[in-house]
């Protein structure tokens, strides 16, 4: 079974992502912060295929929160999830670019 | 019914697909020959330009020599393992390694690749798919993709746990 950690602080709808997830038969680990996130994956070691992460708040630095997770999963050395953010509101061209520079994909809910 | 979380479902999907693929067959690479002549493939004379790591629809190409692409091309053929004398032979029995580049005629396109100096090209290869994954996001172990599988004997048998496409550019004579 697939683990995915979902990093996502909008409480409703990481819960109906989750929910949609698990009945695809994924394993769903959430986190409200990446922070959070990043400590548990540096310091308990767990496993995840997958990191979604919600970046529909404006305010954060994003693309300094997916550098840290990749850097973070590769000194660690034991885990390394492909990560896909995931956005609520329409972003511009140049931010999906420079995700995807990083390595992760992109989607938009419509 | 249709929901707004389609699109993350399909796209969580496709990478289930990709990560899947990668722990089964491993990365995806991508080996430009040039040189050709109109209608050939992979025939003595092309020259092997470029070998790049193929992730999420972007290329990420290997910083390698022309001895380490070489060799690497030639891994790449084969999905048994080599022992570093047998790589030698293969390469010295090849038209395609002792006629590399020729269609350009230009002397220094070849390289002899001895059994001695494998070893250091292996660890060569495995620095520039480090750099390659890193530059990707790929989180991949490159000695798990250029591996050294051992045998009974001290010798050690080089494989690559990869796929890879052939991509030919025609030679342009003036």
């Amino acid at each position: 079974m697939y683990t995915v950690m979902l990093i996502d602080n909008d409480e409703m709808h990481a819960e109906a992502l989750a929910a949609r997830l698990r009945a695809r038969g994924l394993n769903v680990v959430r986190h409200r912060k990446a922070d959070h996130a990043l400590s548990v994956l540096i310091h308990k070691r767990t496993h995840c295929d997958l990191a979604l992460i919600n970046v529909s708040d404006l305010s954060q630095p994003w693309l300094r929160i997916v550098r840290k997770l990749q850097d973070a999963c590769f000194s660690s050395s034991h885990c390394c999830p492909l990560v896909l953010s995931l956005s609520t509101v329409k972003r511009e061209p140049q931010f999906e670019l420079q995700i995807e520079r990083l390595g992760a994909r992109f989607v938009y809910e419509r | 019914m249709k929901d707004s979380f389609d699109p993350v479902i399909d796209k969580v999907d496709l990478m289930l697909a990709e990560l899947c693929g990668m722990r089964s067959l491993g990365p995806h690479f991508k080996i430009v020959h040039r040189f050709r002549e109109p209608g050939c493939l992979c025939a003595p004379g092309e020259e092997v330009f470029m070998i790049a790591l193929v992730h999420h629809a972007r290329e990420f190409p290997l910083r390698l020599s022309l001895a380490q692409r070489i060799l690497f091309d030639y891994l790449a053929h084969s999905r048994f393992s080599h022992s570093a004398g047998q790589i030698e032979i293969g390469i010295r029995a090849s038209t395609f390694y002792q006629k590399h580049g020729a269609n350009v005629t230009r002397p220094d396109m070849n390289r002899t690749i001895s059994r001695s100096g494998i070893k250091t090209y292996v660890r060569r290869i495995r620095q520039a798919l480090a750099m390659a994954f890193h530059e990707s996001g790929i989180h991949a172990d490159p000695s798990k993709v250029l591996v050294a599988e051992p045998t009974v004997s001290n010798q050690v048998g080089y494989a690559l746990r990869a796929t890879c496409d052939w991509i030919h550019l025609d030679c342009v004579l003036e």
